[in-house]
């Protein structure tokens, strides 16, 4: 599918707005981003690797992602502190079909996290599977498939 | 070392205390290497990851690699994945099927059974040359316990079953939870941490650390799980004696632990599903129910830690004094229903993965232990903590109830019996 170079724009804003409101952790403003029947997975082992034969490194409903978020932001969280510091970077966004008001849009993104000294990065394959809503797009489905899915992690961000 | 009289190590280790240096001192972690990894039992494995002729997977232990295949007689055999002629390993995939492996140097090809049939220019190698002489070298000893195998990398010493001991139990324990008495390995979950290997021993023997820790992980699990079933269907014990903990420690490192946290973490929890209790039925009668939720941890030394409800094992692996790969196998049961499986799959990927709710608190915490035990004014790491009620029970196992650090006690025991050996 070849996007016009407005909805191309359109799209890739809207996927850059989602990244920039995981940088800021505003991640409730995120979670209002997914649509009710949203799914959030990363693969593990392979780049769709079945959730229920080669597990996940996370496959979150949106009641999920609620308590993800709730945890994020939980003063208790051990993981937190000091806070991490990420930072995504997105290029590639290429719409690759929809139908029926979906449209999915496949992307390339690299996410680097800073935390108590120490860098990481986390590459990776994204596509995204909007659902027109009220007031825009809204995720109904966001993969994030990891280059190192077959390789030991450390803790991986909010991708 | 100074101490050179007895054995450096007796002075490191006591009865409920251990120095700092067993965690930082690259050069005890070398002896470990040798002494530990290199020649006690070591999982390196389970059946199913090769369930077909063919089947391969590359591995390390003690730092070597190793590749574990099925040859076309059904046997599975352990090798040192390293070429006869110049050394390369002879294969580099994870997991994979071939009839033969080729080394991607030379050519040298081997069988699965290890033999070498195939040498490139072999006339130049001299008539002397005979190919029987330079098959894939096998691991010293390998035994396996129904599909947990494990291997010693010394040509001596007790036979697995001696090893494991009670252990043997629990594997059972975990075997048999199984309506068809089998379990499949599924592909790992991989994570690494900036820390010692034993850490993540004694983190997994701890019913000390969850109500701490993982805090925000249990309260928001707890009011999800409220939300969706309604009404409080898990309260934290606060109270001594609220819940009935057991912990165990065994001949030769081994211990166990029953749990408490892992009700709070699930927001389903499948084990109760009928169709699982009634496939248990038959074999437990009134104990299918029990058997179903069976909630422990068991600590097999020096390497691999199974857990019964999430039902899945871990296996530890040093890469340094200050490294560890951590990789989870989840494990489906044979004749369970595919609610059951697939919550095993997906609850142990939620627990321990990298992106996951709760083991990343853990490693987090061995990140600031591995830290603060550089400090020299500290010399002793504690395993102070007793229950209740700490006896020798009818199984031949030192046993308390409560909370306490009798498994970790348990780990240093064996750890200076096998650093003195």
């Amino acid at each position: 599918m070849t996007a016009s170079r407005d909805v191309q724009r359109e799209l890739e804003q809207f996927i850059y707005r989602e990244a920039a409101l995981l940088d800021g952790r505003e991640f409730e403003a995120w979670l209002e981003l997914f649509a009710d029947d949203a799914i959030y997975w990363i693969p593990n082992w392979d780049a769709n690797g079945d959730p229920n034969e080669d597990g996940v490194i996370v496959y979150e409903d949106r009641t999920g992602l609620r308590a993800r978020v709730a945890r994020l932001l939980h003063p208790l969280n051990p993981t937190q502190v000091p806070l991490p510091r990420t930072r995504h970077f997105i290029t590639n966004v290429m719409p690759a079909g929809g139908d029926n008001g979906h449209v999915t849009v496949s992307s390339n993104q690299v996410v680097y996290v800073s935390q108590a000294g120490r860098q990481h990065q986390f590459a990776g394959a994204c596509q995204h599977v909007l659902t027109a809503g009220q007031d825009g797009w809204l995720i109904r489905r966001k993969q994030v498939s990891l280059l190192a899915n077959d390789a030991p992690l450390t803790q991986i961000p909010v991708l | 070392m100074a101490l050179a009289a007895v054995s450096p190590y007796r002075e490191l280790v006591q009865e409920d205390q251990v120095h700092r240096r067993l965690y930082t001192d690259p050069d005890i972690f070398e002896e470990e290497m040798r002494c530990i990894f290199g020649r006690t039992w070591v999982f390196v494995g389970h059946e199913s990851e090769v369930a077909n002729p063919g089947d391969f997977k590359t591995d390390h232990l003690a730092g070597q690699p190793i590749i574990m295949t099925r040859h076309t007689d059904g046997k599975v055999r352990l090798f040192y994945n390293a070429c006869r002629h110049r050394g390369s390993t002879v294969c580099q995939l994870p997991y994979g099927n071939a009839s033969h492996l080729s080394c991607i140097y030379h050519g040298w090809t081997y069988r699965t059974n290890g033999e070498l049939s195939g040498v490139p220019l072999r006339e130049g190698f001299g008539s002397d040359f005979d190919p029987a002489d330079y098959g894939l070298i096998p691991l010293p000893r390998v035994e396996s316990y129904r599909g947990f195998i494990f291997a010693s990398l010394s040509r001596d010493g007790i036979s697995l079953r001696e090893h494991l001991g009670r252990a043997a139990h629990y594997l059972d324990v975990m075997i048999d939870r199984a309506p068809g008495q089998e379990i499949h390995a599924r592909k790992p979950l991989k994570y690494e941490y900036d820390g010692n290997w034993k850490l993540q021993l004694e983190n997994y023997s701890c019913n000390y650390h969850p109500s701490v820790l993982h805090l925000s992980a249990l309260e928001v699990g707890v009011k999800m799980m409220a939300e969706k079933f309604g009404g409080s269907v898990f309260k934290l014990p606060t109270k001594k004696g609220e819940y009935p903990l057991i912990e165990r420690s065994f001949g030769h490192g081994h211990g166990m632990a029953n749990y408490m946290g892992t009700r709070g973490f699930l927001w389903r929890d499948a084990f109760d599903d009928p169709d699982y209790i009634a496939a248990l039925g038959p074999r437990y009668g009134d104990r299918a129910r029990d058997v179903a939720e069976t909630d422990i941890h068991v600590m097999i030394y020096p390497n691999l830690l199974l857990h019964t409800r999430l039902n899945h094992y871990r296996v530890i692996k040093p890469v340094a004094v200050d490294h560890t790969i951590m990789n989870t196998y989840p494990c489906t049961m044979k004749g369970a229903p595919d609610l059951v499986n697939d919550t095993i799959v997906r609850y142990t990927s939620h627990h321990v993965s990298a992106g996951g709710e709760i083991q990343v608190d853990d490693l987090k915490a061995f990140a600031c232990v591995q830290e603060g035990l550089r400090s020299e004014g500290l010399d002793w790491v504690l395993f102070k903590l007793h229950g209740d009620n700490e006896h020798v029970n009818d199984d031949g196992e030192l046993e308390s109830n409560g909370v306490s650090e009798i498994a970790q006690r348990g780990f240093y025991r064996e750890w200076l019996r096998l650093m003195e050996a």
